[in-house]
């Protein structure tokens, strides 16, 4: 048993996360209704359990028991895929995520009786690890105290691998979370069609045109960080910010590029459907949005696909704007933390516990970009649809452009001196891009005041016909 | 004059929910009665071309519950726990409006204690209402925080309306030329309202403000919606916050002074109280959360002139006067005392009002509300008519929202501070 | 191979548990319906017609625009890889890097045309000036709108 989880190991760490992720997104929901207590001066969730610490429980078996109905008019299959869809395809997303680097192991495996002891040998490496070296393979034979040979010899083989501590180490990870959280769409929009319900249908409109609109900053902002690393492998990305810059600021890319994390925030707020651009679904206005008609087990599978929207969305950026796995400072005093194996390669690591711990920082780390997102949902008002709009066509596309433009830049001139080299010194290529950073911002700010103002929008718009405005029925 | 049908009278007949080619991508929409931005049950059948709306149909009547009626059948004092239930959000000013026009029916002039502590009471009220008000503003518009810092206070103000009339919502506080009851502890309330007026409430109010004042997504949210013209509100019969919003300098406390507000209110020739009315002049919901917030702060300037000069003496007028109740020591030991009591709260018993009709209006939070009364010469009111701030302001607003986005019916709702059972009554 | 497989059976976890959610909830939760019940929700009124409709046309023009956009950041990511990965390329990074450059620069420059012709015309506004923007709200006598609301369905 032990041994084929060490031959599958994605099989476990699947499974946990798995666990974890959905576990996590029950406890999220809490944590939220206890931020929202805590900016609101008020008390919160703190009746089941020891501070409220049940209380997920309790609203999961409520979700399961409480009486599921749908619209007679609804379009019944629609209506019930679509949450299902949201879900899946945000549980798919988790798998690319690089929780804690890559683990070598070396293990000894008996051979004995193989015809060809390295095939054998190398068959035990895990399907998705990757082998270093050639197995070693000795003869053992056992001996008498006389030295005679006692039949039959053993032949026992080393093989040492990494496998990445994640679930799929796809080489187009960012790509493929992109694409993937793009198809989130379609739950929201079946959905709120679905339901046949005029809420729903205008949140379903409202949330595909602000996905749609708000991905391309998004795809951009990642584009930034592609291009300096050259890579789509998040645990690549990961592993190049693994470094220090004067042995003090870890070379993280938030500090290289502020405003792209800025916008790529921001964009993740949109896409994920938070307040301040919750608009698919503000209760002021739509009632529910595109879950209006909603109940039970899957109005729940949409509340948690949000919130592992989150996650993923959180974790992404985690990655690429802060080191991913890496605990800074602390792996000055133990050198484990960030390899040790490779010196090019700090991710690889010959400890299960480095992984564990990377794992758990990592987690850290997305939780409190999550943190991030409840803070601002509940200080600031919502977007109307057109300042929404406006904000993303107007303001984040030609920002990201521009911003891509400079680091395209940057690296021409900057990013010669080796790939893994000039992230780890820092020095001249870091420098570079924050000062484009601060120049894109500068240079927004400027040319905004040139630009002709945007067109009056809250203005009531004239109604030729209407009762309160006759006089234009005759020159209309 | 006979109410002739014209063509302007158009929209009482049915209209069009989008037919033929040019009506093709209109659609109706019931905003309400169960919504959860009309806060309490309106209804608003709106008609969209897309997110705009063409035209916007207010159906009100669903909390009506004929509290005007039931005027006819209580006496002055009993119908003060029906006017109460009106503007929920601030039940003091009806009661100070209906029995301010009770007492002018019967030409009752109210002791200066009494005066200090009702203005006091009402500008407790109008805290109360506004700061539902403006934190409902955030709370249209996604920021339930405002909503909450601001309710937190209200909080803090029930706690100071139970000290003083013993009861923290539906207070019946006020009597025919008096109170129910004085103080119970005058240093205490002193303390309580103190606290709250200098600590507590200004600390609250710079949350909000901090909060929403600057932040850039209200302010785009709120600048230019369902902006309201100087004519307009003058038109309508604006009044309150919409009207001074839009830049009508109106305001009952200084136009028709009641209470501590007139001069020489004590009969000893003291000015009235000093504050002054905000005005803005650009009408849109914007300026009505700021008039509202400048309207608290002169309501805690009011409260703190009034405060520490609470005079002495009786709260009610005469005791030996046929109007109020005698005090419980001479009920409980004289004799004149109890038939006097008896005398006044037995069923068709009680004072009689002269002959007459009266209207008193008084400056409300969300602008005058006032009561006509008739009577006949009995113990109760032969008709009562209330002037409510809701329903007139509620009227323009399909004039407002025309033309506006399905997201800013809320804000507008919102910034007008419909109180829909004072609206139905 | 293995690594479609990993992806494969993760969803597929994903799937079972979804379903054994669903199933376990359908098995034990109660299930009364009524007319009330299944009508569908606007604010306690019936609905006035259906709510598939005709709706603005501003969400083409951000869908088609959002193509045109898509496109280029899909044509953006094996550019951007192989741009930033030059460095370790055997040519030099700088040679292939100005080609590069000049080939995106070029794309790029063709893309901000179109998007200065969509931000100058004023495609990009969700609302085009309400100043001067009018509908026209052409009340026509036709359906009776409380018939209609008042008739349960």
């Amino acid at each position: 048993m032990i041994e084929f989880f060490q031959e599958h190991p994605w099989i476990i760490i699947a499974l946990v996360a798995h666990g974890a992720v959905l576990g996590t997104v029950a406890y999220l929901i809490l944590l939220e209704r206890k931020t929202a207590s805590w900016v609101q001066d008020r008390i919160g969730p703190n009746r089941v359990g020891p501070w409220g610490l049940l209380q997920p429980i309790a609203d999961g078996l409520k979700f399961i028991l409480k009486e599921d109905y749908r619209p007679a008019s609804a379009d019944k299959v629609l209506f019930s895929l679509a949450p299902c869809l949201m879900i899946i395809v945000i549980i798919i997303s988790i798998a690319v995520l690089p929780w804690g680097g890559e683990h070598q192991v070396t293990r000894t495996i008996d051979v004995t009786g193989q015809t060809d002891a390295r095939l054998a040998a190398i068959s035990h490496v895990p399907s998705v690890g990757v082998m270093v070296g050639e197995p070693k393979i000795e003869q053992i034979a056992a001996t008498t105290d006389a030295g005679e040979v006692m039949a039959p010899a053993r032949t026992l083989a080393t093989v040492t691998y990494r496998y990445p501590f994640q679930i799929a180490k796809l080489n187009i990870g960012v790509l493929f979370i992109l694409g993937v959280l793009s198809l989130a769409i379609y739950g929201v929009v079946l959905g709120g069609w679905a339901s046949n319900n005029k809420f729903s249908f205008l949140g379903a409109l409202r949330a595909t045109a602000q996905m749609v609109s708000y991905e391309i900053p998004l795809g951009l902002s990642v584009l930034c960080i592609v291009i300096m690393f050259g890579t789509l492998d998040l645990g690549e990305i990961v592993e190049k910010q693994v470094s220090y810059w004067g042995h003090v600021i870890p070379a993280w890319n938030v500090f290289t590029q502020p405003i792209t994390f800025l916008m790529f925030l921001i964009c993740i707020h949109a896409e994920a459907n938070r307040a301040p651009f919750d608009l698919a679904e503000c209760e002021q206005e739509l009632v529910g949005g595109y879950h209006t008609e909603y109940s039970s087990m899957r109005f729940a599978l949409f509340f948690l696909a949000e919130y592992a929207g989150m996650i993923t969305t959180s974790a992404v950026c985690v990655a690429l704007f802060f080191g991913g796995w890496h605990i800074p400072w602390l792996d000055k005093i133990w050198p484990a933390l960030s390899g040790g194996v490779d010196p090019t390669n700090p991710s690889i690591t010959t400890s299960l516990t480095v992984c564990l711990i990377r794992t758990f920082a990592f987690f850290t780390k997305t939780v409190a970009i999550i943190f991030i997102f409840m803070w601002v949902r509940w200080s600031l008002p919502r977007f109307r649809f057109d300042q929404l709009m406006m904000l993303a066509w107007r303001a984040l596309i030609p920002m990201s452009l521009a911003m891509l433009m400079v680091t395209t830049l940057v690296v021409y001139y900057f990013g010669t001196e080796g790939n893994r080299a000039y992230m780890r010194v820092g020095g001249k290529m870091a420098v570079a891009l924050m000062i484009g950073n601060v120049a894109v911002l500068a240079g927004t700010m400027f040319i905004s005041k040139l630009l002709p103002a945007p067109p009056e929008t809250n203005r009531r718009v004239r109604v030729i016909g209407s009762r309160f405005n006759r006089t234009s029925v005759a020159a209309g | 004059m006979p109410y002739t049908l014209t063509e302007s009278s158009q929209d009482l007949m049915p209209f069009t929910s989008g037919n033929g080619p040019e009506g093709d991508n209109r659609w109706t929409l019931n905003f309400g009665p169960q919504h959860p931005a009309t806060h309490t049950t309106l209804r608003l059948v709106l008609e969209l071309d897309g997110e705009r709306i063409l035209r916007c149909t207010p159906h009100i009547g669903f909390l009506h519950s004929g509290f005007e009626k039931l005027g006819e059948h209580l006496n002055y004092n009993q119908y003060v726990t029906i006017v109460d239930r009106m503007d929920y959000s601030a039940p003091i000013y009806n009661e100070l409006a209906w029995h301010g026009a009770a007492e002018r029916l019967m030409g009752i002039e109210l002791t200066p204690r009494c005066k200090v502590l009702r203005t006091i009471a009402g500008e407790l009220g109008r805290l109360q209402s506004h700061l539902l008000c403006v934190g409902a503003a955030g709370l249209d518009l996604g920021a339930f925080t405002a909503f909450l810092y601001g309710f937190n206070e209200r909080e803090k103000i029930y706690d100071i309306v139970e000290f003083m009339t013993g009861q923290r919502f539906h207070t019946s506080w006020t009597r025919v030329g008096g109170l129910n009851m004085d103080l119970p502890d005058e240093a205490v309330f002193k303390r309580m309202v103190h606290k709250f007026i200098d600590d507590t409430l200004p600390r609250a109010m710079q949350d909000v403000e901090t909060l929403l004042n600057k932040n850039r997504i209200f302010v785009d949210r709120t600048k230019g919606v369902g902006t309201v013209s100087r004519e307009d509100a003058i038109a309508w019969g604006l009044s309150g916050p919409m009207a001074r919003s839009a830049g009508v300098a109106r305001d009952i406390r200084k136009d028709e002074p009641y209470l501590c507000f007139a001069d020489n209110w004590d009969g000893q020739g003291t000015k009235a109280v000093d504050f002054k009315v905000p005005i803005m002049t650009t009408g849109d919901v914007y300026a009505r959360y700021l008039v509202r917030l400048e309207e608290m702060k002169q309501s805690i300037h009011i409260i703190r002139q009034l405060i520490d000069n609470i005079p002495g003496g009786p709260v009610n007028v005469s005791p030996e006067g046929k109007e109020t109740l005698p005090p419980k020591d001479q009920v409980y030991s004289s004799i004149e005392g109890l038939i006097h009591h008896f005398e006044l709260i037995m069923t068709n018993r009680g004072f009689e009002a002269p002959k007459g009709e009266v209207y008193y209006p008084i400056e409300s939070a969300n602008g005058e509300l006032g009561y006509y009364v008739v009577s006949a010469g009995e113990n109760v009111p032969w008709r009562v008519r209330t002037r409510p701030p809701c329903y007139i302001n509620y009227s323009i607003f399909p004039k407002l929202i025309e033309g506006h986005m399905i997201s800013d019916v809320v804000a507008v709702l919102g910034s007008i501070n419909v109180i829909a059972a004072e609206l139905d009554r | 191979m293995e690594l479609l497989l990993t992806i494969t059976i993760f969803v597929a976890l994903g799937a079972v548990f979804v379903l054994i959610n669903l199933v376990v909830g359908a098995l034990v939760r109660p299930h009364v319906p009524n007319a009330e019940k299944s009508a569908v929700y606007e604010c306690g009124e019936p609905s006035i017609g259906s709510s598939w409709v005709q709706f603005d046309l501003r969400f083409y023009i951000v869908a088609l625009v959002y193509l045109i956009f898509d496109v280029e950041v899909a044509l953006f990511y094996p550019w951007a890889v192989a741009y930033g990965n030059a460095a370790n390329s055997p040519e030099g990074a700088f040679a292939i890097r100005q080609t590069a450059l000049v080939d995106m620069l070029f794309f790029f420059g063709v893309l901000m045309v179109g998007f200065a012709y969509l931000w100058r015309f004023g495609y990009l506004d969700w609302v085009r000036s309400a100043a001067t923007t009018s509908i026209k709200a052409d009340y026509r006598a036709g359906t009776d709108l409380r018939k209609e609301a008042r008739i349960a369905p």
